[in-house]
C-alpha cells in the first residue's frame, strides 16, 4: 500500500503530492540536495498557512507555480501546510520575487500566513536539505506568531 | 483495732446539678464555637463555581450568628444561671437550623459538584481517547513516512550497484535536469558507459562476484561524479551518468579520469572455500574497463536524443578500440581493452588466509 506523507492512500507515485502535483517532501528534499551544491546563487522560499481552506490552497499552489521555481513541494508539517520553492537566482530577483509571491497572496489569501526565505550564495552553506527546509518552515511559522513545535523524525 | 479514716477537711464536692450549671454553658458554648468553625469549613468547601451566591448568603447567615455567640462573653455565664439555656438553646437551635441549612446545600451543591466531575471525567476520557488516537495517527504517519521513505530509496535505487536506478535517472533527466539546463542554459552532459567483459568475470568468479564488482565501480563513479551527477544503472554491466553543468569536454575529462582509475583498480571478491576440513578466505583479484561516450545537450533536443547520442559514441568508441574517434560526440575509446584479457579464466587469487 503507497501512502501518502500525512498517512492517507496516495495516487502511487511516491515522488509526487496528491494535492496540488507539485513534488512530495521526501521526492522534493532529494532533489534539494543536488540543488543546494549546484554552482551558484539560489534562493529558497518557503509558505506556512495553518488552518488553510482547500480554495486558498489551490491559490497557494498557482502563485507558487507562477513564480518559476526550478522545485517546488507541497505537504503538511506540524506548522500546518507548508508550500516551499527553490530556483536558482541572484539575491536581487530573488526578494523581488519573494514580494511578488506575498502581495498576490496577500490579495486572495484570508487565512493567516507567513512566508520565509533565505538566499544562498555560491557555496556558502553545508547545511543538508533537511536543515535548510526546517529552518525555513520554523520562521515561515514565527512570521505569524506561532512557536513551532519539535518536528518528529521521519 | 481499726481506726475509722475521717474525710479530710476539703472544697466542698459540687453536687451534679451544679456541676452542670457551672460547666454547661462553657461547654455548649464551646459545642456551638466547633460547629461553627465546621460550618465554614462546609462553606469554604462548596466550590464557587457551582454556588457562589447561596455560599455568600451561607456565610453571611453564620456571620451574623456568630457575631451574636461572640458578643456574649462566656465567662459572664459562669455561675451566672440566669437566661444561658434559653439564650444558647436560641442560638443553638438557630445554629442547627443553619447547619441543616449548609448540609442540605452541601448536599445538593455535591451532587451539581459530582456531576461536574462525571462531566469533567467524560471530558477527560474523551481528550485520552483523541490523545491516543492523535498517537496512533503520528504512528501512522511515521510509519507512512519511514514506508514512503523506503519505497522512495526502492524506486530510486538500484539495489545490486548502489547506483540509482533507470527509473529514476530517467524521471530526473526529463523532469528536472533537461528542462533546467534548457531554463538556465548551463551545461548538461550524458556519459554512456558499458563494463567490458563483464559477463567473463560473472561467469568465471559467480554472480556475487558480478555483484561486488558492480558495487565497487558504482563506488568509484561516485568519487569521480559527486552529487549534483547522477550515476545510474539502467542495468547488467551498463551505466549511465547525468552531468548538470560539465559540457562536453569537461565529461569528457572527468570521464578519462574514472577511466584511469578503474583501469588501475583492482576490483576484489572474497569468499570461504573448504579444503581438507579448514576454511579458507580466498580473495580474487578482477580487472574492468570501460567504454564509454558523451553527448552534451543542446537546446530543443529531447532526453531520448541525449541518451541515444551518449550511446552512440560509446558504441563508436567500443568498435573502434585503440583509437580516439571524434564522432558527433566526443568518444572515449577504452585505452585499456587490451588487459581484458586479465579477467582469466582461471581464477586470478591476490590472497589466501585460513579462517578455521
Amino acid at each position: 500500500m503507497i501512502l501518502n506523507d500525512e498517512g492517507r492512500m496516495s495516487n502511487g507515485d511516491i515522488t509526487k503530492d496528491d494535492e496540488t502535483g507539485m513534488q512530495s517532501k521526501a521526492y522534493f528534499l532529494n532533489c534539494l540536495d543536488d540543488f543546494l551544491v549546484l554552482r551558484g546563487e539560489k534562493g529558497l522560499l518557503a509558505v506556512c498557512a495553518p488552518d488553510v481552506p482547500e480554495e486558498e490552497k489551490e491559490k497557494i499552489t498557482r502563485a507558487m507555480a507562477g513564480r518559476g521555481f526550478d522545485y517546488t513541494t507541497h505537504y503538511r508539517s506540524q506548522c500546518g501546510d507548508i508550500f516551499a520553492g527553490a530556483i536558482v537566482s541572484d539575491k536581487t530577483t530573488f526578494e523581488a520575487k519573494a514580494i511578488e509571491l506575498r502581495d498576490e497572496l496577500s490579495k486572495g489569501i484570508q487565512t493567516k500566513y507567513g512566508v520565509a526565505t533565505v538566499h544562498i550564495t555560491d557555496n556558502d552553506t553545508r547545511e543538508k536539505a533537511q536543515e535548510v527546509l526546517s529552518k525555513l518552515e520554523a520562521h515561515a511559522y514565527t512570521a505569524i506568531g506561532r512557536q513551532p513545535t519539535q518536528q518528529p523524525a521521519p | 483495732m481499726m481506726t475509722e479514716m475521717q474525710p479530710e477537711e476539703g472544697p466542698r464536692e459540687l453536687s451534679m446539678v451544679e456541676r452542670i450549671r457551672n460547666y454547661a454553658p462553657l461547654r455548649a458554648f464551646r459545642v456551638l464555637k466547633r460547629m461553627k468553625k465546621s460550618l465554614e469549613a462546609m462553606i469554604g468547601e462548596i466550590p464557587n463555581a457551582v454556588g457562589l451566591d447561596t455560599k455568600k448568603s451561607l456565610a453571611a447567615s453564620l456571620q451574623s450568628y456568630t457575631d451574636m455567640l461572640d458578643s456574649y462573653d462566656d465567662s459572664a455565664y459562669l455561675g451566672r444561671n440566669e437566661d444561658w439555656e434559653a439564650k444558647l438553646g436560641v442560638h443553638g437551635q438557630d445554629l442547627l437550623m443553619l447547619a441543616d441549612s449548609v448540609q442540605r446545600t452541601a448536599i445538593a451543591q455535591e451532587g451539581a459538584v459530582n456531576r461536574y466531575v462525571e462531566k469533567f471525567k467524560l471530558k477527560i476520557d474523551e481528550l485520552n481517547a483523541k490523545a491516543s488516537e492523535l498517537k496512533e495517527a503520528k504512528e501512522r504517519y511515521l510509519s507512512a513516512a519511514r514506508e514512503n521513505q523506503e519505497l522512495l530509496e526502492e524506486m530510486m535505487t538500484d539495489k545490486v550497484s548502489g547506483a540509482r536506478s533507470r527509473r529514476y535517472f530517467f524521471k530526473r533527466l526529463t523532469e528536472d535536469l533537461l528542462p533546467f539546463s534548457e531554463k538556465h542554459n548551463t551545461p548538461l552532459s550524458v556519459i554512456a558507459i558499458d563494463l567490458n567483459r563483464f559477463k567473463k568475470a560473472n561467469d568465471t568468479y559467480g554472480h556475487q562476484a558480478g555483484d561486488a564488482v558492480l558495487k565497487q565501480f558504482t563506488q568509484l563513479a561516485h568519487d569521480i561524479f559527486p552529487r549534483p551527477n547522477i550515476v545510474a544503472r539502467p542495468g547488467g554491466d551498463e551505466f549511465m551518468i547525468a552531468a548538470p553543468q560539465y559540457n562536453e569536454q569537461e565529461a569528457y575529462e572527468k570521464t578519462e579520469i574514472l577511466r584511469e582509475k578503474v583501469d588501475n583498480h583492482q576490483f576484489t571478491y572474497s569468499e570461504i572455500v573448504t579444503e581438507d576440513d579448514k576454511k579458507y578466505e580466498v580473495t580474487y583479484g578482477i580487472h574492468i574497463t570501460f567504454a564509454a561516450g558523451v553527448r552534451q545537450h543542446e537546446k530543443g533536443i529531447s532526453v531520448d536524443d541525449l541518451c541515444k547520442g551518449a550511446d552512440r559514441a560509446f558504441y563508436a568508441a567500443h568498435m573502434e578500440k585503440n583509437k580516439t574517434v571524434k564522432y558527433s560526440d566526443f568518444i572515449r575509446q577504452d585505452r585499456g581493452s587490451e588487459r581484458e584479457t586479465t579477467v582469466r579464466p582461471v581464477k586470478n587469487i591476490i590472497s589466501r588466509r585460513q579462517v578455521e
